[in-house]
């Protein structure tokens, strides 16, 4: 195709177009963006020096904060997903325009647990009917919350992150918390829990903690640590790990020294474990299935939509690049940023 | 502590000055890279807020930023990182509400509309190449892949946006 021109036309209108889109719209105001910048700034370096000072005093917590800070690789924020603000404006939102208004239940016999698309609750709903049910967590301005997980005992555990710092918390399905909450004291996120045994992140590592947040066992890489450890998942038998690392996915058994022992399954995302023991996970090219022990990718699918995630539990659950839920092929009145579903039985 | 004071106004001042000079520019960049203006202005702001807290441990600013922004970009756009197939067949039903910013301009649509279409490491790269104006060797460092990776997803997304343009002419 476009034989007729030559390399260095098509390269000078390429350029044009690029140009073109990129600075189109006002002229940003960069005295103004910088102010925002400083603010940002400060907002981050106090928060991450409390967070990695906690306990310490004066100088000392200063010297374990700015090795935290410059420790750090460039890597993406802890943030995922849209951002707030480019969200689709409810108006021109089909969804918006057919969906009933919600109805209230209380804890549906099928659990399905968003993250509001603004990222400011976290609400159960019913998987089959999509109606809301009770609402377990909401966040104040500047916060946001990250990967819900619900386990088999009913629990959610999340993530909220504000200014740059993450933490974890639990609540069961009622929206009541349990005495066994995790009270992890570090920076943490990506919360997974199997059978009693909590998975998060934390200073680049993943670490292992009894349900009460209590330290069980650390699993970094012999390298150091990693900031882009991500997507926790508990094998269904709860003796591996799937998680992804620097746009790849991996799994470890949970017993393993050191994530030297990890399978590399190749560059895939969201991975999740199906009854059956295989994963499902996102490649660049769709959904694919994964025979761990084989790391055989076979593609899933195809699926009428464009797939932003995926879970399998009494049935497949996706959620679609514009925000609404699927169950099977049904979309459900339900919209998040993410969600989660129970493991598969 | 005099001394670390003034460090730190330095450090801050070094930054500003590089911000000053590459905001605009980077916000273009990373517009390419997400839906709207106000994404790209706030990929980048958040870009240099980390720098400016790490100043010390980042040798090369520059080339670290872009990482960031589009490391940042990605992050974004990572929740409907997916089959773009899939995508085309539900647009009817599920249009995003991108390029916002572009106005009425059909053409600056079209292109977006088609650089969006594109896996984010080509779109990346072009942008990288051809709005930034990195040689191979930069874009490969930046996006920290090989210089014959960056090769095959220019030729790649170079052929799929010469299609795209060819059907405005």
């Amino acid at each position: 195709m476009n034989d007729h021109w030559s390399t260095e036309a098509r390269e000078a209108r390429v350029r044009a177009a690029l140009r073109g889109v990129a600075e189109a719209g006002p002229v940003p105001d960069v005295g103004g963006a910088w102010e925002e910048v400083r603010r940002r700034a400060a907002e981050r370096g106090l928060r991450r020096l409390l967070v990695a000072g906690a306990g310490l005093a004066g100088a000392a917590a200063l010297v374990v904060g700015a090795v935290v800070l410059a420790g750090e690789d460039p890597a993406e924020d802890v943030a995922v997903g849209p951002a707030a603000g480019t969200e689709r404006p409810a108006t021109t939102d089909p969804m918006a325009a057919t969906a009933p208004p919600p109805t209230i239940v209380g804890v549906p016999e099928h659990p399905l647990v968003v993250v509001t698309p603004d990222r400011r609750a976290l609400a159960v709903h019913d998987a089959v009917t999509g109606a809301r049910g009770p609402t377990l967590l909401e966040v104040g301005p500047g916060e946001r919350i990250e990967d819900p997980h619900l386990s088999a005992g009913g629990r959610v555990l999340y993530t909220v992150v504000r200014g740059g710092t993450a933490t974890i918390g639990g609540v069961l399905l009622d929206g009541t918390t349990s005495a066994a909450d995790p009270s992890v004291r570090e920076e943490a996120r990506s919360p997974a829990e199997h059978g009693g045994l909590v998975a998060y992140v934390s200073g680049g590592q993943i670490r292992l903690a009894d349900e009460r947040g209590e330290p069980v066992a650390e699993l970094a890489w012999p390298d150091g640590p990693d900031r882009t450890l991500d997507d926790l998942a508990f094998s269904p038998d709860g003796t591996r790990l799937a998680f992804t690392s620097r746009g790849r996915a991996y799994v470890v058994p949970t017993d393993a020294a050191s994530l030297a022992e990890a399978t590399d399954l190749g560059p895939l995302a969201a991975p999740s474990w199906r009854a059956d023991g295989r994963l499902l996970a996102l490649a660049a090219a769709g959904p694919v299935l994964v025979d761990v022990e084989a790391v055989e990718a076979a593609p899933f699918g195809p699926l009428p939509i464009d797939v932003a995630a995926l879970a399998t539990a009494d049935a497949l659950y996706a959620l679609d690049a514009g925000g609404t839920v699927w169950r099977d092929d049904v979309a459900l009145p339900v919209r998040a940023a993410e969600f989660a579903v129970p493991p598969p039985a | 502590m005099a001394a670390v004071r003034r460090h730190a106004v330095d450090e801050a001042s070094d930054v500003e000055a590089l911000f000053r000079a590459e905001y605009r520019h980077l916000v273009g960049l990373a517009r390419l890279l997400v839906d709207d203006r106000a994404a790209a202005e706030e990929v980048v702001q958040d870009a240099f807020a980390d720098l400016l807290r790490r100043r010390r441990s980042v040798a090369a600013p520059a080339a670290w930023l872009r990482t960031a922004v589009v490391n940042r970009a990605r992050g974004r756009l990572r929740r409907r990182a997916t089959a773009r197939r899939h995508l085309r067949v539900a647009e009817p039903d599920h249009a995003p509400p991108a390029d916002a910013d572009l106005g009425g301009d059909d053409d600056r649509r079209a292109v977006a509309a088609a650089l969006r279409a594109l896996p984010a490491r080509q779109r990346a790269c072009l942008a990288l190449r051809f709005y930034d104006g990195l040689s191979e060797a930069e874009t490969a460092e930046v996006l920290g892949i090989s210089t014959g990776s960056v090769k095959t997803h220019v030729h790649r997304g170079m052929a799929a946006l010469a299609a795209a343009l060819e059907d405005l002419r």
